[in-house]
């Protein structure tokens, strides 16, 4: 009896679930609504008409070294968890808030040290730094694939200590 | 309404009853992937960060989630990796699949408040309420193996709807999301969307500013069809999703489609949907487990009762 009645109980939740699912779903999509775990899973969607810009932007993080010698990061790699895409939307968030440019600073001051805690711990293999500069990099997009290297444009969101120095 | 009439009734819209076995490999792949792809500890190293710029997102405002503490944060990581292993092991699995839901809402949820959202971990919380609402250790598992030392003479467990369930649930989630993305897709740039210059410049950009695995990206960001031909595939493939629920063929072909799909936008765009392979594994892992055994019965099968 208690098994059969076990059975109704997990069919009736299950039921419960595709409808929550569905219903949530269908919510987020028409009204555009971005409620998590809900989504209208917008990515890449564009805008219609729109004419694609020649350039891409991508967030850069260099650590410097005692040297002075630049170290591009993987981002991946070398300041795990984060990925490119969440570190842009997470700078650019706090550019946006009130004392931007102080908690900036103080971000900066965290990735260092998740870098250096990944370093030593033999997490990544990267060489050891001093600071580091975040800077949105900007590339000139040629089918040729050349310049990747050297971005076009760099827009320094915090800069280095040794590169305050030297300007 | 018996269960047996109920049972033919749901077979007669597609949804057969499984074997135990179905739904074990599915969640061997499902927890097993999972419990590989959090064992590098990551709640910590977020906690600086969610000091300075954090957004309660959508269900876990409500819960009213937030990061703990250390050395609490890592206790949870910890415990949220146990409840993965045994999930994959099968031993305490109706603990185990409980405490994976309400220990990845707090794991794989709040990063979700920081800097975006990215969408692979939202649709993972159902599937674990799925693992939750059945029996996915009535096989393959090391509690199977103790009910059995302990009562050898109980029947084993027969093909039933209960282990269909969670595996159509994945495969709604998957076909929800993929359709959703499409829907966004034909709304915002219509069926221009498939052979624009935008979808062009977007592997040229993303190979510029990411890490790609490949060069693939760059060669389909070159003028000509083949970025056409790849955004009509992927976009047909996102707004057909639903075919997966009108036969077991389409199902499997959609899915396979959806998963080259992933396997392709990492491949050019290093976009990895990381957690979220975990749900293609469940739904994968059964198709696999199918076609295996049709393959073994076939080569086991004497020569002369085979079709010439």
């Amino acid at each position: 009896m208690a098994r059969r009645c076990l059975f109704w109980f997990r069919l009736a939740a299950i039921v419960a679930l595709f409808a929550f699912f569905l219903g949530g779903q269908a919510w987020a999509v028409i009204g555009h609504n971005e409620y998590w775990p809900f989504s209208p899973y917008p990515m890449y969607r564009g805008k219609k008409g729109a004419k694609p810009s020649r350039d891409g932007s991508g967030v850069r993080v260099e650590g410097v070294t005692a040297s002075g010698s630049r170290y591009p990061m993987r981002i991946k790699e070398d300041l795990f968890p984060w990925d490119p895409s969440r570190l842009k939307a997470y700078v650019k968030d706090l550019e946006r808030r009130r004392n931007g440019k102080k908690k900036i600073a103080l971000a900066k001051k965290e990735l260092l040290a998740l870098y250096e805690r990944r370093r030593l711990a033999r997490q990544t293999g990267g060489p050891a730094i001093v600071d580091l500069e975040v800077s949105e990099a900007t590339w000139r997009l040629l089918p040729s694939g050349e310049g990747r290297e050297t971005p076009v444009k760099k827009r320094i969101i915090v800069a280095a200590a040794s590169v305050q120095v030297a300007q | 309404m018996t269960r047996a009439s109920f049972e033919r009734a749901l077979t007669r819209i597609g949804l057969r009853p499984l074997g135990p076995e179905e739904l074990a490999i599915a969640r061997i792949g499902f927890f097993g992937w999972l419990f590989i792809r959090n064992l590098p500890l990551h709640s910590e190293a977020w906690l600086p960060f969610a000091k300075l710029a954090f957004r309660q997102q959508g269900i876990l405002a409500v819960l009213g989630i937030r990061f703990l503490d250390p050395p609490w944060v890592d206790v949870v990581d910890r415990l949220f990796q146990l409840s993965l292993l045994l999930g994959t092991l099968g031993l305490f699995t109706p603990v185990a699949t409980l405490a994976s839901f309400g220990l990845g809402l707090y794991t794989m949820g709040l990063p979700q408040g920081i800097g975006k959202i990215h969408h692979a971990e939202g649709i993972l919380m159902f599937a674990l309420v799925g693992f939750i609402l059945s029996k996915p250790s009535d096989a393959w598992s090391l509690d199977a193996w103790i009910r059995k030392r302990r009562a050898p003479e109980a029947p084993s467990p027969v093909a039933s709807i209960e282990y269909a369930w969670p595996l159509a649930l994945a495969t709604l989630l998957l076909v929800g999301v993929y359709f959703s993305a499409g829907v966004s897709k034909l709304r915002a740039s219509g069926l221009e969307w498939a052979w624009n210059e935008a979808g062009r410049v977007r592997f040229l950009a993303h190979y510029y500013t990411r890490d790609v695995p490949t060069n693939l990206g760059l060669w389909l960001g070159q003028p000509g069809i083949f970025h056409k031909i790849g955004g009509t595939l992927a976009l047909s493939l996102e707004v057909l999703a639903p075919l997966a629920f009108v036969h077991r063929w389409p199902r499997a072909i959609i899915v396979l489609g959806l998963f080259g799909l992933q396997v392709g936008i990492w491949l050019t765009m290093g976009v990895f949907f990381s957690n979220g392979f975990a749900l293609f594994l469940m739904c994968l892992a059964p198709l696999g487990l199918r076609l295996f055994r049709t393959v073994r019965r076939t080569l086991a099968r004497p020569l002369a009762e085979q079709p010439i």
